[in-house]
């Protein structure tokens, strides 16, 4: 069996105490993989390793059969696209230059962007359901707006493989349910997507395999429907309110 | 958009294009425009800059030959005491604010100038050490460059110690910094006062002449020996607009992106702070251009850097060019000090663009 599309092993990572612990994660084109997770047990830290952004400690990261450690800054960016938790500030730009951004990877190192390019960057707009954003301020959007122009940037080169840092935060439950069916399309197109996420409800619907974290370490992982249980549920944010009947 | 049956899907699609490209004010055609304009800005400076001044010259008689200082008053003046002068605000003021703007990015900061980091409070240091204490040996090897030499120096060791402090793992962190970069200032502020405080009156006038900028010293040896030195930075801060479009978001959004960051973030820094060494040791702290001249360019062209660098290299050089003007006419026949200007001049002048933008919706 070939090796997934996304592939991460023993991944250990801290600055001073340990924050991730012998972590594997795996995703194959068209698969979505959802991270679970109390806040601070990891999700983010995970998927910035998973990006690229932050160097393991141990462990390595492959996208494609490339080792992230082993390839250039361009290349990597090529092969991931990634929605941070947070949306930048005072950036002084249009929405369009932000989204822009997402295929600065494809472009050659010189020279102008096309009208092609701007036509891509229309389009990812659209898809999120921000085409009438394209010509705002993007610091005086909305916070919802800015996710949404953030994913558009993120999907607008649409690399093989997509880190999703809590896609549905700030956004507006109509909306929330368009981004799932988007993300169902761009699963169905080959894509392999990452997602921490605190809507468990997300992680049902759309993710393969979740993976349940707890202080920087693996729970378990599965299936939805047999690891999410209220046992290993309550387990993992360190409560008894799913239901488990023990605190 | 509605396909009428009379137009083909290539038309249409033109049409789609056109309207495309006129609702967005493309980078691209922002550059067009923006760096033009600065680039002709520049030039005229550079032409006209000589022509103004406490005495009227000739044009005519300037180039008439053969050139013989001593018989052709008009030809000295032009070529000998105004052009470069002239020059030297074009390198400077573009050095400087090609610099406030890469320091903007880097920093993460709208409000980072070149001296932010104590670049300029080190060389100020040592060039009043220079002023204070001669070495001979150096003075007889430098001659009239020793001051601008010991401040480069001083740059150099300012910014050293700065990335030193801040510097871990390869990384830059911009809090850290811009904090070592502040308590730098400090401290080498308290020394500069104590210089001052023990200074004799000569001494104190020209270090107090020095804080004020001066392009008296410009000489077509300085020149040269400025432009050589500079110009690699100047390429290379040019040239990194998509890189610190990226990093001016924040270091994890321009790796995401592609940006090598520790290596960006080290080569901007350096090249900033070489560019601001080099202005101070040619020409003293000249305030505000570094700040001044990129948001202004911002407010007319917006924030993408690959905009931004290359019209703030032009458009400062015009920018100082227009204060020196100033400076030497504005009481003639007293010459005020640059840096005075570049502060009375552009600091009305940016609040007047800010209050003409405020209630104007975004660029596009």
């Amino acid at each position: 069996m070939p090796a997934p599309l996304l592939e991460a092993d023993q991944l250990e990572f801290g600055y001073d105490a340990p924050l991730l612990r012998d972590v594997h994660v795996a995703a194959d084109g068209g698969e979505c993989c959802a991270l679970l997770g109390a806040n601070g047990a990891g999700k983010t830290t995970l998927l910035r390793l998973l990006a690229g952004v932050e160097k393991p400690n141990s462990g390595h990261v492959a996208i494609d059969g490339d080792n992230l450690a082993d390839v250039d800054a361009a290349h990597r960016a090529r092969l991931v696209g990634y929605l941070p938790q947070a949306s930048p500030r005072a950036t002084g730009l249009a929405v369009y230059e932000v989204v822009l951004m997402g295929l600065y990877p494809l472009m050659p190192a010189r020279g102008w962007e096309s009208l092609a390019e701007w036509r891509r960057v229309v389009a990812a707009l659209r898809r999120v359901g921000g085409r009438q954003l394209l010509r705002r301020e993007f610091d005086r959007i909305s916070g919802g707006e800015q996710r949404r122009v953030m994913l558009a940037r993120a999907i607008v080169a649409e690399p093989p493989v997509l880190l999703l840092d809590e896609p549905l935060a700030s956004l507006d439950p109509g909306f929330a349910l368009e981004l799932q069916s988007t993300l169902a399309e761009l699963l169905a197109g080959g894509a392999a997507i990452v997602m921490a996420t605190h809507n468990l409800e997300l992680a049902r619907r759309l993710a393969d395999e979740v993976v349940l974290l707890r202080a920087g370490a693996v729970v378990e992982r599965g299936a939805p429907a047999d690891v999410m249980s209220p046992a290993t549920l309550d387990f993992t944010y360190g409560t008894s309110a799913f239901g488990s009947g023990r605190a | 958009m509605v396909i009428t049956g009379t137009r083909t899907p290539s038309a249409a699609r033109n049409g789609a294009s056109r309207r495309l490209r006129r609702r967005l004010w493309l980078p691209r055609r922002r550059f067009r425009y923006l760096v033009s304009a600065m680039a002709a800005a520049a030039v005229a400076a550079a032409l006209l800059g000589p022509l103004i001044g406490s005495t009227a010259i000739d044009l005519g008689a300037v180039w008439r030959r053969p050139f013989d200082w001593a018989a052709n008053p008009d030809a000295a003046i032009f070529f000998v005491a105004r052009l470069p002068r002239v020059l030297l605000a074009l390198l400077v003021g573009g050095s400087l604010a090609l610099a406030g703007a890469t320091f903007q990015s880097l920093l993460r900061n709208p409000l980072a100038t070149p001296y932010t980091l104590g670049i300029s409070s080190g060389a100020t240091l040592a060039a009043f050490l220079a002023l204070r204490i001669p070495i001979p040996a150096a003075v007889g090897l430098l001659g009239e460059l020793t001051v601008p030499a010991a401040s480069l120096a001083g740059s150099l060791v300012a910014t050293a110690i700065v990335m030193g402090l801040a510097g871990r793992r390869g990384e830059l962190p911009t809090t850290v910094l811009l904090l070592a970069g502040v308590s730098l200032n400090f401290t080498f502020g308290a020394f500069i006062l104590l210089l001052q405080y023990f200074a004799d009156f000569t001494d104190t006038a020209r270090m107090v002449r020095w804080l004020m900028g001066d392009l008296e010293g410009a000489s077509y040896r300085l020149l040269a020996m400025l432009t050589v030195a500079a110009a690699p930075a100047w390429v290379l801060l040019a040239r990194s607009g998509r890189a610190l479009n990226l990093l001016a978001l924040g270091r994890r959004e321009a790796a995401a992106l592609g940006v090598a960051t520790d290596r960006a973030e080290r080569n901007g820094l350096l090249g900033a702070a070489w560019l601001t060494g080099l202005s101070v040791a040619a020409a003293g702290p000249v305030g505000f251009v570094g700040i001044i001249v990129p948001h202004a360019l911002r407010l007319l062209g917006g924030s993408d850097y690959r905009v931004l660098l290359p019209a703030s290299l032009l458009g400062g050089g015009a920018f100082l060019v227009l204060c020196d003007a100033a400076a030497r006419t504005l009481l003639a026949p007293v010459e005020l000090p640059i840096g005075v200007l570049t502060a009375c001049l552009g600091g009305p002048f940016f609040l007047a663009l800010l209050l003409g933008r405020r209630g104007r919706p975004g660029i596009g």
